[in-house]
């Protein structure tokens, strides 16, 4: 009975980080009704996959990485794979470069991932356009990634309490 | 005996751990080629694509709702003492407005006989049908890459058919795009992939009026000596039998010698109710 309590345990705190990132994709779906506000989508699978790829990768898989993107793509309207593309090799770079990022101070952690981000948003937009075969690049996409840029360190904040208070004990 | 099994779980062991660390070394490049799969499949099989999404949507779309709540109620509350402030102003108003459309009201009522004399002497047969059923939007799912909504509505409960066409009071929203049991998705007028035709009010041009993922749409597809000016409105042409015309769409904003904007009537950040029309061309 004890190991069956600590294995759900153990269970829910391994898939934490996954069940906040599905519950960030279907919170930025939700209808703020702000005027001029609702094409700032703000950029949480990047904010999500970013942090845990360099904190605590066996938290965030591969896998999960490409459900949450076919997921976003579900909630969003927008078409298969792209989200699961772009989300897979910003995984990958995050997890390639975690032993110098690991060990960074705050505040060069977040200039990283705001210069990675909007690496990551122009790629977005590339793939959109190829597939569109319409050239996307508006001003709501450089609006999406500051936004983002401002909010992340409180999403870090958040993933930090989880990750020393929550999983770590 | 203990001996056996111990050698038999590491022979299963050799084999298994290089296979497991091999397949975790190559797992990223099967998702990645995996998610270029997914890009071409959805383009090539649409409507399968639509319908997992449509049911994920289904799935999700109570969990929207609740999460939408707290927003949507600080929304009503916040209209709610908007009215009560101006309630004087908007009283006076409202009567001023009252005789007014009070007097259009007889005018209409005397054309509306007028023109079903003239129909019956004309032996006049209508050239389509429209039913409307009404929808509450859940959330609005627009981002940098696409425009759509989500209404509360499906084809298991209110009879929601893909391709019918979505207005307001201000005008026209768009298309549903998605059906699921009960819920579907709309495109908006502004999505990327969106194209109405639409006729000018002004100098009755036809044209097509293009979605760019943006607050404005692009009026194109018009003749080299256009005629069409800033202010112009625009109204659905109904060619094609997909939108039954006279709905409107916009106003012209601009025209420059690269392209022709129009402002949509509809407030997206008002959007809350909106009809979905079944409109069914008569043969």
């Amino acid at each position: 009975m004890i190991d069956f309590a600590h294995r759900i345990n153990a269970w829910i705190k391994i898939s934490t980080p996954a069940v906040i990132s599905l519950v960030l994709i279907i919170f930025s779906a939700t209808n703020f009704q702000l005027p001029g506000l609702d094409s700032f989508v703000p950029l949480f699978a990047f904010m999500t996959i970013f942090y845990w790829a360099i904190y605590n990768p066996s938290l965030m898989p591969a896998w999960f990485v490409f459900v949450l993107g076919i997921f976003q793509d579900f909630i969003y309207g927008t078409p298969f794979g792209v989200a699961s593309f772009v989300n897979l090799l910003l995984w990958w770079l995050a997890v390639s470069q975690r032993k110098y990022l690991i060990k960074e101070r705050f505040i060069v952690f977040w200039l990283v991932f705001s210069v990675i981000s909007l690496l990551f948003c122009l790629i977005t937009s590339v793939l959109f356009s190829i597939y569109y075969q319409k050239f996307v690049l508006s001003n709501d996409i450089i609006m999406q990634w500051l936004f983002s840029a401002f909010i992340y360190p409180f999403l870090h904040k958040l993933f930090n309490v989880i990750h020393v208070v929550y999983l770590k004990n | 005996m203990g001996s056996r099994v111990k050698n038999k779980t590491s022979a299963i062991s050799e084999v298994v751990m290089p296979l497991r660390a091999l397949f975790s070394r190559l797992s990223f490049f099967i998702l990645l080629v995996a998610s270029v799969s997914a890009i071409f499949i959805g383009r090539s099989d649409r409507d399968a694509m639509e319908r997992m999404r449509a049911n994920v949507v289904d799935a999700v779309v109570p969990l929207l709702d609740v999460l939408s709540s707290p927003i949507k109620a600080y929304n009503a509350a916040k209209l709610s003492i908007n009215e009560m402030v101006f309630v004087y102003e908007e009283n006076k108003e409202l009567r001023q407005e009252n005789d007014r459309l009070s007097r259009i009201q007889g005018m209409a009522e005397k054309l509306e006989i007028e023109n079903r004399r003239l129909k019956e002497l004309l032996r006049f047969a209508p050239d389509a049908t429209v039913s409307y059923v009404s929808a509450r939007i859940v959330t609005s799912t627009s981002g940098p890459y696409a425009r759509t909504a989500i209404i509360g509505s499906g084809e298991k409960n209110r009879d929601i058919k893909k391709g019918s066409v979505v207005v307001n009071q201000d005008g026209l929203v768009g298309r549903v795009a998605e059906v699921g049991d009960n819920s579907s998705r709309i495109m908006l007028i502004t999505d990327i992939n969106s194209r109405i035709p639409v006729v000018t009010s002004v100098s009755g041009e036809k044209g097509i009026l293009s979605g760019n993922n943006t607050e404005t749409l692009l009026l194109e597809h018009l003749p080299i000596d256009t005629k069409v000016h800033a202010g112009e409105k625009l109204v659905t042409a109904g060619d094609g039998n997909f939108f039954p015309p006279g709905i409107p769409v916009g106003v012209v904003q601009s025209v420059t010698s690269k392209d022709i904007t129009v402002k949509p009537y509809v407030s997206w950040s008002r959007l809350e109710y909106v009809s979905v029309a079944n409109y069914k061309p008569l043969e």
